[in-house]
Protein backbone atom coordinates (compact mmCIF):
# COMPACT_ATOMS: atom_id res chain seq x y z
CA UNK A 1 0.00 0.00 0.00
CA UNK A 2 1.62 3.25 -1.07
CA UNK A 3 0.92 6.69 0.34
CA UNK A 4 -1.65 7.58 -2.35
CA UNK A 5 -3.54 4.40 -1.46
CA UNK A 6 -3.46 5.40 2.19
CA UNK A 7 -4.95 8.75 1.28
CA UNK A 8 -7.50 6.96 -0.91
CA UNK A 9 -8.53 4.89 2.09
CA UNK A 10 -9.20 7.95 4.24
CA UNK A 11 -12.92 8.67 4.51
CA UNK A 12 -13.67 5.88 2.07
CA UNK A 13 -16.69 5.13 4.29
CA UNK A 14 -18.45 8.03 2.62
CA UNK A 15 -20.94 6.36 0.36
CA UNK A 16 -22.18 7.32 -3.08
CA UNK A 17 -24.79 10.01 -2.56
CA UNK A 18 -28.47 9.26 -2.83
CA UNK A 19 -30.28 11.17 -5.61
CA UNK A 20 -32.83 12.28 -3.00
CA UNK A 21 -30.07 14.19 -1.22
CA UNK A 22 -29.52 16.10 -4.40
CA UNK A 23 -33.13 17.00 -5.09
CA UNK A 24 -32.78 20.55 -3.76
CA UNK A 25 -29.49 21.09 -5.58
CA UNK A 26 -31.12 20.00 -8.83
CA UNK A 27 -33.98 22.39 -8.13
CA UNK A 28 -31.52 25.23 -7.69
CA UNK A 29 -29.90 24.43 -11.01
CA UNK A 30 -33.30 24.43 -12.72
CA UNK A 31 -34.12 27.77 -11.10
CA UNK A 32 -30.81 29.22 -12.28
CA UNK A 33 -31.56 27.97 -15.78
CA UNK A 34 -34.87 29.80 -15.91
CA UNK A 35 -33.55 33.17 -14.76
CA UNK A 36 -31.01 35.36 -16.51
CA UNK A 37 -27.44 34.72 -15.36
CA UNK A 38 -25.95 37.26 -12.95
CA UNK A 39 -23.34 38.21 -15.52
CA UNK A 40 -26.06 39.26 -17.89
CA UNK A 41 -28.04 41.29 -15.43
CA UNK A 42 -27.69 45.02 -15.90
CA UNK A 43 -24.88 46.29 -13.75
CA UNK A 44 -25.67 48.15 -10.60
CA UNK A 45 -25.64 51.85 -10.74
CA UNK A 46 -22.34 53.26 -9.51
CA UNK A 47 -21.88 56.45 -7.57
CA UNK A 48 -20.57 58.13 -10.70
CA UNK A 49 -23.62 57.14 -12.71
CA UNK A 50 -25.77 58.38 -9.85
CA UNK A 51 -24.08 61.75 -9.94
CA UNK A 52 -24.50 62.00 -13.70
CA UNK A 53 -28.14 61.12 -13.41
CA UNK A 54 -28.68 63.67 -10.66
CA UNK A 55 -27.08 66.36 -12.80
CA UNK A 56 -29.21 65.44 -15.76
CA UNK A 57 -32.32 65.57 -13.65
CA UNK A 58 -31.22 68.87 -12.15
CA UNK A 59 -30.86 70.36 -15.60
CA UNK A 60 -34.26 69.22 -16.72
CA UNK A 61 -36.96 71.28 -15.08
CA UNK A 62 -38.08 73.74 -12.43
CA UNK A 63 -35.43 74.40 -9.81
CA UNK A 64 -37.49 73.63 -6.73
CA UNK A 65 -38.71 70.33 -8.12
CA UNK A 66 -35.34 69.16 -9.39
CA UNK A 67 -33.61 69.95 -6.13
CA UNK A 68 -36.06 67.78 -4.31
CA UNK A 69 -35.76 65.08 -6.97
CA UNK A 70 -31.98 65.24 -6.87
CA UNK A 71 -31.90 64.69 -3.15
CA UNK A 72 -34.31 61.80 -3.39
CA UNK A 73 -32.33 60.15 -6.13
CA UNK A 74 -29.01 60.46 -4.33
CA UNK A 75 -30.42 59.08 -1.13
CA UNK A 76 -32.11 56.09 -2.64
CA UNK A 77 -29.20 55.21 -4.91
CA UNK A 78 -26.55 55.64 -2.26
CA UNK A 79 -28.52 53.22 -0.14
CA UNK A 80 -27.55 50.64 -2.78
CA UNK A 81 -31.06 49.26 -2.62
CA UNK A 82 -31.72 49.68 -6.28
CA UNK A 83 -34.27 47.16 -7.45
CA UNK A 84 -32.94 44.81 -10.10
CA UNK A 85 -33.92 46.56 -13.29
CA UNK A 86 -34.87 44.49 -16.26
CA UNK A 87 -35.81 47.33 -18.56
CA UNK A 88 -33.36 48.57 -21.15
CA UNK A 89 -34.77 52.09 -20.92
CA UNK A 90 -35.26 53.84 -17.58
CA UNK A 91 -38.55 52.79 -16.12
CA UNK A 92 -39.64 56.39 -15.59
CA UNK A 93 -39.85 57.00 -19.33
CA UNK A 94 -43.49 56.19 -20.16
CA UNK A 95 -44.28 53.65 -22.82
CA UNK A 96 -45.40 55.59 -25.87
CA UNK A 97 -47.29 52.88 -27.74
CA UNK A 98 -47.67 49.18 -28.30
CA UNK A 99 -44.78 49.03 -30.75
CA UNK A 100 -42.60 50.88 -28.29
CA UNK A 101 -43.54 48.40 -25.56
CA UNK A 102 -42.75 45.47 -27.86
CA UNK A 103 -39.40 46.98 -28.85
CA UNK A 104 -38.39 47.43 -25.24
CA UNK A 105 -39.49 43.93 -24.29
CA UNK A 106 -37.42 42.60 -27.20
CA UNK A 107 -34.36 44.60 -26.16
CA UNK A 108 -34.67 43.50 -22.54
CA UNK A 109 -34.87 39.82 -23.48
CA UNK A 110 -32.31 39.90 -26.30
CA UNK A 111 -29.46 38.46 -24.28
CA UNK A 112 -31.43 35.79 -22.45
CA UNK A 113 -32.11 32.24 -23.52
CA UNK A 114 -35.64 30.88 -23.48
CA UNK A 115 -36.02 27.84 -21.26
CA UNK A 116 -38.64 25.15 -21.70
CA UNK A 117 -39.34 22.05 -19.61
CA UNK A 118 -37.56 18.88 -20.68
CA UNK A 119 -39.77 16.14 -22.15
CA UNK A 120 -40.13 14.54 -18.70
CA UNK A 121 -40.57 17.77 -16.77
CA UNK A 122 -43.70 19.81 -16.28
CA UNK A 123 -44.64 23.41 -16.92
CA UNK A 124 -46.64 24.68 -13.97
CA UNK A 125 -49.01 27.61 -14.40
CA UNK A 126 -51.42 29.13 -11.94
CA UNK A 127 -54.24 31.26 -13.27
CA UNK A 128 -57.10 33.06 -11.65
CA UNK A 129 -60.17 33.50 -13.81
CA UNK A 130 -63.23 35.64 -13.17
CA UNK A 131 -66.35 34.36 -14.89
CA UNK A 132 -69.34 36.70 -14.65
CA UNK A 133 -72.86 35.56 -13.81
CA UNK A 134 -75.25 34.83 -16.66
CA UNK A 135 -76.12 37.85 -18.74
CA UNK A 136 -79.42 39.45 -17.86
CA UNK A 137 -79.65 37.76 -14.46
CA UNK A 138 -78.67 38.85 -10.97
CA UNK A 139 -76.39 35.83 -10.65
CA UNK A 140 -73.04 36.79 -9.18
CA UNK A 141 -69.83 36.05 -11.00
CA UNK A 142 -67.33 33.52 -9.74
CA UNK A 143 -63.57 33.51 -9.43
CA UNK A 144 -61.74 30.25 -9.95
CA UNK A 145 -58.12 29.26 -9.57
CA UNK A 146 -56.73 26.92 -12.19
CA UNK A 147 -53.42 25.20 -11.63
CA UNK A 148 -52.09 23.21 -14.50
CA UNK A 149 -49.08 20.95 -15.05
CA UNK A 150 -48.29 20.34 -18.70
CA UNK A 151 -45.61 17.80 -19.44
CA UNK A 152 -42.76 19.06 -21.61
CA UNK A 153 -43.56 16.64 -24.43
CA UNK A 154 -47.17 17.79 -24.43
CA UNK A 155 -48.50 14.25 -24.02
CA UNK A 156 -49.84 14.55 -20.46
CA UNK A 157 -51.43 17.11 -18.24
CA UNK A 158 -52.76 17.46 -14.71
CA UNK A 159 -55.14 20.13 -13.47
CA UNK A 160 -56.44 21.37 -10.16
CA UNK A 161 -59.38 23.72 -10.08
CA UNK A 162 -60.37 25.62 -6.97
CA UNK A 163 -63.42 27.81 -6.70
CA UNK A 164 -63.19 30.87 -4.47
CA UNK A 165 -66.37 29.65 -2.73
CA UNK A 166 -64.91 26.24 -1.97
CA UNK A 167 -63.76 25.29 1.50
CA UNK A 168 -60.26 26.27 2.47
CA UNK A 169 -57.52 23.85 1.57
CA UNK A 170 -56.47 22.86 -1.89
CA UNK A 171 -58.15 19.77 -3.32
CA UNK A 172 -55.92 16.99 -4.61
CA UNK A 173 -54.46 17.35 -8.07
CA UNK A 174 -56.87 16.11 -10.69
CA UNK A 175 -56.15 13.01 -12.71
CA UNK A 176 -53.21 13.13 -15.06
CA UNK A 177 -54.80 12.91 -18.46
CA UNK A 178 -52.93 11.19 -21.21
CA UNK A 179 -52.74 12.62 -24.70
CA UNK A 180 -53.37 12.92 -27.48
CA UNK A 181 -56.14 15.35 -26.69
CA UNK A 182 -58.52 16.63 -29.34
CA UNK A 183 -57.44 19.99 -30.57
CA UNK A 184 -60.83 21.50 -31.14
CA UNK A 185 -59.98 25.13 -31.67
CA UNK A 186 -56.76 24.97 -33.59
CA UNK A 187 -55.11 27.04 -30.89
CA UNK A 188 -52.08 25.55 -29.28
CA UNK A 189 -49.72 26.44 -26.46
CA UNK A 190 -47.98 23.29 -25.18
CA UNK A 191 -44.28 23.76 -24.34
CA UNK A 192 -43.15 21.55 -27.22
CA UNK A 193 -45.20 23.65 -29.62
CA UNK A 194 -43.94 26.95 -28.21
CA UNK A 195 -40.31 25.87 -28.39
CA UNK A 196 -40.85 25.12 -32.09
CA UNK A 197 -42.03 28.67 -32.86
CA UNK A 198 -39.66 31.07 -34.60
CA UNK A 199 -38.52 34.15 -32.66
CA UNK A 200 -38.48 36.36 -35.74
CA UNK A 201 -41.79 38.27 -35.55
CA UNK A 202 -42.59 38.03 -39.28
CA UNK A 203 -41.96 34.27 -39.34
CA UNK A 204 -43.83 33.86 -36.06
CA UNK A 205 -46.83 35.72 -37.43
CA UNK A 206 -46.85 33.50 -40.51
CA UNK A 207 -46.69 30.32 -38.37
CA UNK A 208 -49.54 31.51 -36.18
CA UNK A 209 -51.55 32.47 -39.25
CA UNK A 210 -51.11 28.95 -40.66
CA UNK A 211 -52.02 27.34 -37.34
CA UNK A 212 -55.09 29.55 -36.98
CA UNK A 213 -56.31 28.87 -40.49
CA UNK A 214 -59.20 26.75 -39.26
CA UNK A 215 -60.95 29.84 -37.92
CA UNK A 216 -61.95 31.42 -41.24
CA UNK A 217 -65.03 32.94 -39.58
CA UNK A 218 -62.94 35.53 -37.76
CA UNK A 219 -60.97 38.45 -39.17
CA UNK A 220 -57.27 37.65 -39.39
CA UNK A 221 -56.27 40.30 -36.85
CA UNK A 222 -58.71 39.02 -34.27
CA UNK A 223 -57.69 35.40 -34.76
CA UNK A 224 -54.03 36.32 -34.28
CA UNK A 225 -54.80 38.47 -31.26
CA UNK A 226 -56.70 35.63 -29.61
CA UNK A 227 -54.00 33.10 -30.44
CA UNK A 228 -51.40 35.33 -28.81
CA UNK A 229 -53.68 35.95 -25.85
CA UNK A 230 -54.13 32.25 -25.30
CA UNK A 231 -50.46 31.40 -25.70
CA UNK A 232 -49.55 34.09 -23.16
CA UNK A 233 -52.12 32.89 -20.65
CA UNK A 234 -51.93 29.12 -21.06
CA UNK A 235 -48.46 28.57 -22.49
CA UNK A 236 -46.67 31.07 -20.20
CA UNK A 237 -43.94 31.61 -22.81
CA UNK A 238 -40.41 32.58 -21.74
CA UNK A 239 -39.22 36.20 -22.30
CA UNK A 240 -37.89 36.09 -25.86
CA UNK A 241 -40.89 34.35 -27.35
CA UNK A 242 -43.10 36.56 -25.23
CA UNK A 243 -41.47 39.69 -26.68
CA UNK A 244 -41.88 38.31 -30.20
CA UNK A 245 -45.58 37.73 -29.49
CA UNK A 246 -45.95 41.33 -28.27
CA UNK A 247 -44.35 42.45 -31.53
CA UNK A 248 -46.79 40.38 -33.58
CA UNK A 249 -49.83 41.95 -31.89
CA UNK A 250 -48.28 45.43 -31.97
CA UNK A 251 -48.37 45.29 -35.76
CA UNK A 252 -52.03 44.29 -36.04
CA UNK A 253 -54.43 46.84 -37.39
CA UNK A 254 -56.66 48.45 -34.78
CA UNK A 255 -54.44 47.59 -31.80
CA UNK A 256 -53.99 50.28 -29.15
CA UNK A 257 -52.41 50.84 -25.75
CA UNK A 258 -54.27 51.75 -22.60
CA UNK A 259 -52.25 52.97 -19.64
CA UNK A 260 -52.82 52.44 -15.94
CA UNK A 261 -55.07 49.43 -16.12
CA UNK A 262 -55.47 47.02 -13.22
CA UNK A 263 -55.64 43.29 -13.58
CA UNK A 264 -57.76 40.86 -11.62
CA UNK A 265 -55.04 40.62 -8.96
CA UNK A 266 -55.07 44.45 -8.73
CA UNK A 267 -51.63 44.80 -10.26
CA UNK A 268 -51.06 47.87 -12.40
CA UNK A 269 -50.03 47.44 -16.00
CA UNK A 270 -50.58 48.64 -19.53
CA UNK A 271 -53.28 47.09 -21.70
CA UNK A 272 -52.73 46.11 -25.32
CA UNK A 273 -56.26 46.08 -26.73
CA UNK A 274 -58.20 45.20 -29.84
CA UNK A 275 -61.86 46.14 -30.22
CA UNK A 276 -64.35 43.77 -31.81
CA UNK A 277 -67.37 44.69 -33.89
CA UNK A 278 -69.52 42.89 -31.32
CA UNK A 279 -68.86 45.74 -28.90
CA UNK A 280 -66.19 44.14 -26.75
CA UNK A 281 -62.61 45.05 -26.11
CA UNK A 282 -60.02 42.29 -25.63
CA UNK A 283 -57.04 43.32 -23.60
CA UNK A 284 -53.61 41.84 -22.82
CA UNK A 285 -52.17 43.36 -19.64
CA UNK A 286 -48.40 43.71 -19.40
CA UNK A 287 -46.10 44.98 -16.65
CA UNK A 288 -44.51 48.05 -18.31
CA UNK A 289 -41.27 47.71 -16.36
CA UNK A 290 -40.48 44.01 -16.55
CA UNK A 291 -42.63 43.25 -19.62
CA UNK A 292 -44.01 40.25 -17.79
CA UNK A 293 -47.42 39.12 -18.93
CA UNK A 294 -49.90 39.79 -16.13
CA UNK A 295 -53.25 38.75 -17.52
CA UNK A 296 -56.12 39.93 -19.66
CA UNK A 297 -59.75 40.96 -19.66
CA UNK A 298 -62.75 41.51 -21.83
CA UNK A 299 -64.64 44.74 -21.47
CA UNK A 300 -67.97 45.96 -22.75
CA UNK A 301 -67.72 49.03 -24.93
CA UNK A 302 -71.39 49.71 -24.35
CA UNK A 303 -72.58 50.04 -27.91
CA UNK A 304 -72.38 46.57 -29.42
CA UNK A 305 -74.99 43.89 -29.98
CA UNK A 306 -73.52 41.44 -27.45
CA UNK A 307 -73.18 44.06 -24.74
CA UNK A 308 -76.56 45.75 -24.91
CA UNK A 309 -77.18 44.83 -21.29
CA UNK A 310 -73.74 45.81 -20.05
CA UNK A 311 -72.61 49.32 -19.27
CA UNK A 312 -69.58 50.67 -21.09
CA UNK A 313 -66.33 49.77 -19.35
CA UNK A 314 -67.85 46.86 -17.44
CA UNK A 315 -65.48 43.93 -17.08
CA UNK A 316 -67.12 40.89 -18.70
CA UNK A 317 -64.33 38.45 -17.96
CA UNK A 318 -60.85 38.69 -16.55
CA UNK A 319 -57.94 36.38 -15.98
CA UNK A 320 -54.44 36.62 -14.56
CA UNK A 321 -51.38 34.46 -14.52
CA UNK A 322 -50.16 34.26 -10.94
CA UNK A 323 -47.26 31.85 -11.24
CA UNK A 324 -45.27 29.82 -13.70
CA UNK A 325 -42.30 27.50 -13.36
CA UNK A 326 -40.71 24.25 -14.38
CA UNK A 327 -41.05 21.32 -11.96
CA UNK A 328 -40.07 17.66 -11.96
CA UNK A 329 -43.41 16.11 -11.05
CA UNK A 330 -47.07 16.92 -11.61
CA UNK A 331 -48.30 18.34 -8.32
CA UNK A 332 -44.97 19.99 -7.43
CA UNK A 333 -44.82 23.75 -7.05
CA UNK A 334 -41.89 25.81 -8.34
CA UNK B 1 -61.12 34.59 -24.81
CA UNK B 2 -64.76 34.60 -23.81
CA UNK B 3 -64.58 31.24 -22.11
CA UNK B 4 -61.87 29.93 -19.85
CA UNK B 5 -59.53 28.06 -22.13
CA UNK B 6 -59.86 24.33 -22.55
CA UNK B 7 -56.47 22.74 -22.10
CA UNK B 8 -55.35 21.10 -25.28
CA UNK B 9 -51.81 19.81 -25.09
CA UNK B 10 -50.17 19.00 -28.34
CA UNK B 11 -48.47 15.62 -28.59
CA UNK B 12 -45.19 15.77 -30.41
CA UNK B 13 -43.24 13.19 -32.29
CA UNK B 14 -40.34 11.58 -30.46
CA UNK B 15 -36.95 11.13 -32.00
CA UNK B 16 -34.88 12.32 -29.06
CA UNK B 17 -31.99 10.03 -28.27
CA UNK B 18 -31.89 8.70 -24.77
CA UNK B 19 -29.45 10.67 -22.69
CA UNK B 20 -27.28 7.71 -21.78
CA UNK B 21 -26.48 6.99 -25.41
CA UNK B 22 -24.75 10.31 -25.87
CA UNK B 23 -21.56 11.72 -24.48
CA UNK B 24 -21.38 14.76 -22.22
CA UNK B 25 -20.21 17.14 -24.90
CA UNK B 26 -23.28 16.53 -27.04
CA UNK B 27 -25.51 17.25 -24.03
CA UNK B 28 -23.66 20.52 -23.51
CA UNK B 29 -23.88 21.31 -27.23
CA UNK B 30 -27.65 20.67 -27.15
CA UNK B 31 -28.01 22.81 -24.05
CA UNK B 32 -26.71 25.82 -25.98
CA UNK B 33 -29.98 25.76 -27.91
CA UNK B 34 -32.17 24.07 -25.30
CA UNK B 35 -30.77 25.11 -21.89
CA UNK B 36 -33.02 22.77 -19.89
CA UNK B 37 -31.10 19.81 -21.33
CA UNK B 38 -28.20 20.77 -19.12
CA UNK B 39 -29.99 19.07 -16.23
CA UNK B 40 -29.00 15.73 -17.82
CA UNK B 41 -25.40 16.50 -16.95
CA UNK B 42 -26.47 16.94 -13.34
CA UNK B 43 -28.28 13.60 -13.39
CA UNK B 44 -25.15 11.89 -14.66
CA UNK B 45 -22.48 13.35 -12.44
CA UNK B 46 -23.94 15.10 -9.38
CA UNK B 47 -23.88 12.02 -7.13
CA UNK B 48 -20.20 11.36 -7.76
CA UNK B 49 -19.23 15.01 -7.28
CA UNK B 50 -21.33 15.13 -4.13
CA UNK B 51 -19.46 12.21 -2.60
CA UNK B 52 -16.18 13.92 -3.39
CA UNK B 53 -17.32 17.13 -1.66
CA UNK B 54 -18.52 15.18 1.37
CA UNK B 55 -15.07 13.63 1.68
CA UNK B 56 -13.39 17.00 1.56
CA UNK B 57 -15.83 19.23 3.44
CA UNK B 58 -18.26 16.92 5.23
CA UNK B 59 -21.97 16.42 4.57
CA UNK B 60 -23.13 19.84 5.74
CA UNK B 61 -22.09 22.18 2.90
CA UNK B 62 -21.95 19.48 0.20
CA UNK B 63 -25.31 20.06 -1.40
CA UNK B 64 -24.74 23.80 -1.62
CA UNK B 65 -21.34 23.28 -3.17
CA UNK B 66 -22.75 20.90 -5.78
CA UNK B 67 -25.60 23.29 -6.64
CA UNK B 68 -23.16 26.17 -6.96
CA UNK B 69 -20.86 24.09 -9.14
CA UNK B 70 -23.58 23.15 -11.61
CA UNK B 71 -24.97 26.67 -11.70
CA UNK B 72 -21.52 28.01 -12.57
CA UNK B 73 -21.03 25.24 -15.11
CA UNK B 74 -24.36 26.13 -16.72
CA UNK B 75 -23.32 29.76 -17.03
CA UNK B 76 -19.94 28.78 -18.49
CA UNK B 77 -21.21 26.11 -20.84
CA UNK B 78 -20.56 28.33 -23.87
CA UNK B 79 -16.84 28.02 -23.13
CA UNK B 80 -16.79 24.23 -22.90
CA UNK B 81 -14.37 22.57 -25.31
CA UNK B 82 -16.80 20.38 -27.24
CA UNK B 83 -13.98 18.14 -28.50
CA UNK B 84 -13.83 16.67 -24.98
CA UNK B 85 -16.48 13.99 -24.77
CA UNK B 86 -16.26 13.53 -21.01
CA UNK B 87 -17.20 16.58 -18.92
CA UNK B 88 -16.23 15.20 -15.53
CA UNK B 89 -12.73 16.78 -15.44
CA UNK B 90 -14.28 20.14 -16.35
CA UNK B 91 -16.89 19.76 -13.60
CA UNK B 92 -14.20 18.71 -11.09
CA UNK B 93 -12.28 21.86 -12.03
CA UNK B 94 -15.26 24.10 -11.26
CA UNK B 95 -15.97 22.10 -8.13
CA UNK B 96 -12.36 22.57 -6.98
CA UNK B 97 -12.78 26.33 -7.27
CA UNK B 98 -15.99 26.27 -5.24
CA UNK B 99 -14.36 24.05 -2.60
CA UNK B 100 -11.53 26.60 -2.49
CA UNK B 101 -13.82 29.10 -0.85
CA UNK B 102 -14.37 26.61 2.00
CA UNK B 103 -10.65 26.00 2.43
CA UNK B 104 -10.45 27.00 6.08
CA UNK B 105 -13.31 24.73 7.07
CA UNK B 106 -11.72 21.89 5.14
CA UNK B 107 -8.38 22.33 6.88
CA UNK B 108 -10.12 22.61 10.27
CA UNK B 109 -11.70 19.21 9.59
CA UNK B 110 -8.35 17.56 8.87
CA UNK B 111 -6.77 19.19 11.92
CA UNK B 112 -9.55 17.97 14.19
CA UNK B 113 -9.09 14.47 12.86
CA UNK B 114 -5.33 14.69 13.32
CA UNK B 115 -5.73 15.92 16.89
CA UNK B 116 -8.54 13.71 18.19
CA UNK B 117 -8.42 10.74 15.87
CA UNK B 118 -12.17 11.08 15.46
CA UNK B 119 -13.54 11.94 12.09
CA UNK B 120 -17.08 13.26 12.06
CA UNK B 121 -17.17 12.99 8.26
CA UNK B 122 -16.53 9.25 8.29
CA UNK B 123 -18.64 8.65 11.38
CA UNK B 124 -21.64 10.28 9.72
CA UNK B 125 -21.64 7.37 7.30
CA UNK B 126 -20.55 4.46 9.41
CA UNK B 127 -20.81 4.33 13.18
CA UNK B 128 -18.73 1.19 13.30
CA UNK B 129 -15.90 3.25 12.03
CA UNK B 130 -15.36 5.03 15.34
CA UNK B 131 -13.28 2.30 16.88
CA UNK B 132 -11.30 1.69 13.75
CA UNK B 133 -10.65 5.38 13.18
CA UNK B 134 -9.44 6.10 16.66
CA UNK B 135 -7.23 3.04 16.56
CA UNK B 136 -5.46 4.21 13.46
CA UNK B 137 -2.56 6.52 14.01
CA UNK B 138 -2.03 6.46 10.26
CA UNK B 139 -5.25 8.34 9.65
CA UNK B 140 -4.27 11.03 12.11
CA UNK B 141 -0.96 11.48 10.39
CA UNK B 142 -2.47 11.59 6.92
CA UNK B 143 -5.05 14.11 8.06
CA UNK B 144 -2.28 16.21 9.54
CA UNK B 145 -0.38 16.05 6.26
CA UNK B 146 -3.50 17.05 4.27
CA UNK B 147 -3.95 20.05 6.54
CA UNK B 148 -0.38 21.15 5.89
CA UNK B 149 -0.37 20.76 2.10
CA UNK B 150 -0.49 23.80 -0.11
CA UNK B 151 -3.79 24.37 -1.81
CA UNK B 152 -2.54 23.31 -5.25
CA UNK B 153 -0.87 20.21 -3.83
CA UNK B 154 -3.98 19.15 -1.96
CA UNK B 155 -6.19 19.70 -5.00
CA UNK B 156 -3.97 17.53 -7.18
CA UNK B 157 -3.54 14.76 -4.61
CA UNK B 158 -7.25 14.52 -3.84
CA UNK B 159 -8.45 14.77 -7.45
CA UNK B 160 -6.26 11.74 -8.11
CA UNK B 161 -6.85 9.80 -4.88
CA UNK B 162 -10.53 10.61 -4.27
CA UNK B 163 -11.73 11.84 -7.66
CA UNK B 164 -9.99 8.99 -9.53
CA UNK B 165 -8.85 11.40 -12.23
CA UNK B 166 -5.79 10.61 -14.34
CA UNK B 167 -2.85 13.03 -14.43
CA UNK B 168 -4.11 14.37 -17.73
CA UNK B 169 -7.66 14.83 -16.48
CA UNK B 170 -6.33 16.56 -13.37
CA UNK B 171 -4.34 18.92 -15.58
CA UNK B 172 -7.51 19.65 -17.58
CA UNK B 173 -9.55 20.19 -14.44
CA UNK B 174 -7.12 22.65 -12.93
CA UNK B 175 -6.10 24.26 -16.19
CA UNK B 176 -2.40 23.64 -15.58
CA UNK B 177 0.25 21.74 -17.59
CA UNK B 178 0.61 18.06 -16.85
CA UNK B 179 4.18 18.70 -15.60
CA UNK B 180 2.72 20.91 -12.87
CA UNK B 181 0.40 18.09 -11.85
CA UNK B 182 3.34 15.70 -11.59
CA UNK B 183 5.48 18.06 -9.55
CA UNK B 184 2.63 19.03 -7.19
CA UNK B 185 1.75 15.39 -6.70
CA UNK B 186 5.29 14.38 -5.95
CA UNK B 187 5.64 17.22 -3.43
CA UNK B 188 2.35 16.18 -1.83
CA UNK B 189 3.41 12.55 -1.66
CA UNK B 190 6.74 13.47 -0.12
CA UNK B 191 4.95 15.42 2.61
CA UNK B 192 2.53 12.58 3.28
CA UNK B 193 5.37 10.08 3.42
CA UNK B 194 7.26 12.33 5.82
CA UNK B 195 4.21 12.64 8.05
CA UNK B 196 4.05 8.87 8.14
CA UNK B 197 7.56 8.83 9.50
CA UNK B 198 9.27 7.69 6.37
CA UNK B 199 7.95 4.15 6.80
CA UNK B 200 4.74 2.60 5.69
CA UNK B 201 2.93 1.94 8.96
CA UNK B 202 0.60 -0.60 7.40
CA UNK B 203 3.53 -2.77 6.43
CA UNK B 204 5.14 -2.28 9.80
CA UNK B 205 1.96 -3.30 11.58
CA UNK B 206 1.57 -6.36 9.45
CA UNK B 207 5.07 -7.43 10.29
CA UNK B 208 4.75 -6.82 14.01
CA UNK B 209 1.17 -7.49 15.05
Amino acid sequence: MNDVDLVRDLRSEVRQSDPDTLYAARGRLLAAMTSPSPARRPRRMTRRMTRRMTLRLAGAGAVGLTLALGITVVQSFDGADIPAATASAPAWVPVAGVEHLAERATAASARTTDTYPRADQWLYTKSRIYVPGKEGTQEAGETQTHERWQRGDGAKMAIRHTSADADKGAPPVGPVTAGPVENSTGQRWAPAYLSSLPLDPAALKERLRQNGADRPDLPAARTLFQQVQQILQDGAPPPRLRAALYTVVSELEGVGLEENVRDLADREGVGIYLDSPDGTRHEIIVDPETYAYLGGRRLALGDGERTSQAAGGEVMAAWVQEARGIVDRAGDLP
Amino acid sequence: MADPPTPVPTPTSGGVLRADQRDDSSIIATSLRAPERFAELFDRHAAELHRYVVRRLGPEPAEDVVAETFTRAFEKRHHYDLSRGEALPWLYGILTNVIGSHRRAEVRGYRALARTGEDPVAVAFDEQVVARVSASATRKRIADALARLGRGERDVLLLIAWGDLTYEETAQALGVPIGTVRSRLSRARRKVAKALGGVNPIDVREETP
